[in-house]
């Protein structure tokens, strides 16, 4: 009994220092998908030297908690190389958080949220995050991409809840697929933005929603609805966008921008929400009010 | 924290202006100062199947390089930039997806060879720079490299690519890669660049996932864009990635990301222009979609 639990901890180690999760997933993955067939060595790599396999984008996922990445080539007929990378984000609402940061395209059923367009798949499933993409001609690989991302999701088989803080979201108008959930002011920036500075001193440990609503007339409202470790530093959050961003408002915590639009904060507890880009004083107000706090705590 | 630019400047000005890109210069200054850059295009510069005619881009290399410096010859353009006894670096970039041209490596090499310097003193490399000893030794340097959006500066052009330089390339990534400039300061590149050149044969001005890539979003402009000035060379770079993404996306989604390195080499690196007012832009050969 002894020498199994002293076994069962060594394999943990070998686990967590050589690959974790996606390791033990490599051999539940094919490595033939129709005329697609395996070239290189599977590679494992880790949040100190994921730069090595991403090029520019390693930021983006080093600013949620990914932990490992799998990365398998295929190759097909005329050298039309598909890529297949599995990454560990530690848990499911990291998942979710990086397949909403770049999310566009149309939803595919594979995982728990998927989208396929120009010859990528992205997908997400419990801790895992998903991304297949074709190095060549799209058109001839796509039926092997949604092939092996069916695969890939029955391999990792297990589902896991998105955020919780997404329970608070208001959902009358709410734009479902344009969710994005976040810990970094620079994914902020990329779909909403705020400012050069993080102003809103986002970091690894505040989580973070900017929703998208439909108004009647076509235009868009922004939510975006941050949780802080503490009231403490949701009130510091608070004071420093008002002083920055709108200082006419520091009293009241709504004002009305350039293009006529309004923007309104509101703190709560250890939250803070502000709408961007509401047709009026009233519109921001009456989305405030709909935030389920409560799922927040 | 320097000056914090928010949304609201964008909505009270052009978006230059919230970027800091407009100098208070009188215009003295602005006629003494500009930064000359040439952008080439040619309608033959490759076929629908991206496959390139190398023919064309040394011909399209060749009048931007005359037209730089004033010059009817193209060998004599290389010249006035390199001399036979010059160890030239020809810092390229491999990048899976969208690399330099080999052809255009190639066109760079051919008159560099022409101009007097030897074969053997010419050296072509991305991320091996480091260790090279053609680089290691160098005395001149080429850059050049695609356009294309990049997830973190914006848009990676000629500034982006001397990473490759460095020792450690996080270093450089904080505020959205804000510091690129001070790569131009690193022993082995200081005061060495001859001439950029940003390939703008086929740009991508989205990208898409890990690997920051998607062929829907890359196009045939079939230009070249040259100069001596990195920054106003990626000034010009951004402008046509900004206007193919407001013709794509819409005005709103013009900015890729938040160009910084651009609009800071400038302020407060001092290392050129990023102010298109203080660029004296070439357009040469085709037209048609030009965008800028």
């Amino acid at each position: 009994m002894k020498r199994n639990v002293i076994l069962l901890i060594f394999c943990l180690m070998i686990n967590y220092c050589g690959g974790g999760k996606v390791k033990n997933l490599q051999h539940s993955i094919p490595e033939q998908i129709g005329a697609w067939k395996v070239i290189d060595q599977d590679k494992i790599y880790n949040r100190k030297n994921i730069f090595d396999h991403i090029n520019g984008g390693a930021e983006l996922y080093l600013a949620y908690d990914f932990q490992h990445v799998l990365v398998r080539r295929f190759t097909g007929p005329d050298r039309n190389d598909i890529m297949l990378d599995v990454y560990d984000m530690g848990s499911s609402a990291e998942a979710f958080g990086i397949f909403s940061s770049e999310r566009e395209d149309e939803e595919v059923g594979i995982g728990q949220g998927s989208e396929y367009g120009g010859g990528l798949l992205r997908f997400w499933q419990d801790r895992f995050f998903v991304s297949i993409l074709s190095l060549g001609d799209e058109q001839t690989s796509k039926a092997a991409i949604l092939e092996l991302g069916k695969t890939v999701a029955e391999a990792i088989s297990s589902t896991g809840p998105e955020p919780v803080l997404l329970q608070s979201l208001p959902e009358k108008g709410l734009i479902k697929e344009r969710i994005r959930y976040m810990h970094s002011h620079i994914i902020l920036n990329n779909h909403y933005y705020v400012a050069s500075e993080n102003i809103l001193n986002l970091n690894r440990k505040t989580d973070c929603i900017l929703a998208e609503y439909r108004e009647d007339d076509g235009d868009s409202i922004y939510l975006l609805f941050t949780r802080y470790e503490n009231g403490a530093q949701a009130k510091k959050a608070y004071d420093r966008f008002l002083n920055i961003y709108m200082p006419e408002a520091v009293e009241t915590g709504y004002a009305q921008m350039e293009n006529r639009k309004w923007t309104m904060a509101k703190l709560d507890n250890n939250t803070l929400a502000i709408v961007f880009e509401a047709p009026d004083a009233a519109g921001a107000s009456e989305l405030l009010s709909a935030i389920k706090f409560s799922f927040a705590l | 924290m320097g000056e914090v630019i928010t949304r609201r400047d964008f909505l009270l000005g052009s978006t230059f202006a919230a970027l800091g890109l407009a100098i208070n210069l009188n215009a003295e200054e602005i006629q003494t100062k500009k930064s000359k850059v040439i952008l080439i295009r040619h309608s033959r510069a490759l076929d629908e199947s991206y496959k390139f005619d190398e023919e064309v881009i040394q011909r399209m290399l060749d009048e931007a390089v005359m037209t730089l410096f004033n010059l009817k010859n193209p060998v004599k353009a290389f010249q006035n930039m390199v001399t036979p006894d010059d160890v030239v670096g020809i810092k390229s970039n491999v990048w899976t997806y969208l690399p330099t041209p080999p052809e255009l490596e190639r066109a760079i090499k051919k008159r560099l060879i022409e101009a007097g310097v030897r074969e053997d003193n010419i050296g072509i490399d991305d991320r091996g720079v480091r260790e090279n000893p053609i680089f290691q030794k160098s005395t001149a340097l080429i850059n050049v490299r695609p356009l294309r959006t990049h997830y973190l500066a914006g848009i990676s052009g000629c500034m982006k690519n001397y990473i490759t330089f460095a020792e450690n390339l996080p270093d450089y990534h904080p505020n959205n890669c804000a510091d690129l400039a001070l790569l131009f300061k690193l022993p082995a590149v200081k005061g060495k660049t001859r001439l950029n050149i940003l390939s703008a044969l086929t740009p991508q001005f989205h990208g898409r996932g890990p690997h920051h890539f998607n062929r829907r979003y890359v196009w045939n402009y079939k230009g070249l864009i040259v100069g001596t000035d990195p920054v106003a060379v990626d000034a010009v770079g951004l402008q046509i990635i900004m206007a193919k993404r407001a013709e794509y996306f819409g005005k709103a989604q013009e900015l890729p990301r938040v160009p910084r390195h651009i609009e800071t080499a400038d302020v407060k690196h001092g290392l050129g222009t990023s102010d298109m007012a203080k660029i004296d832009l070439i357009r040469l050969g085709w037209q048609e979609g030009i965008l800028i």
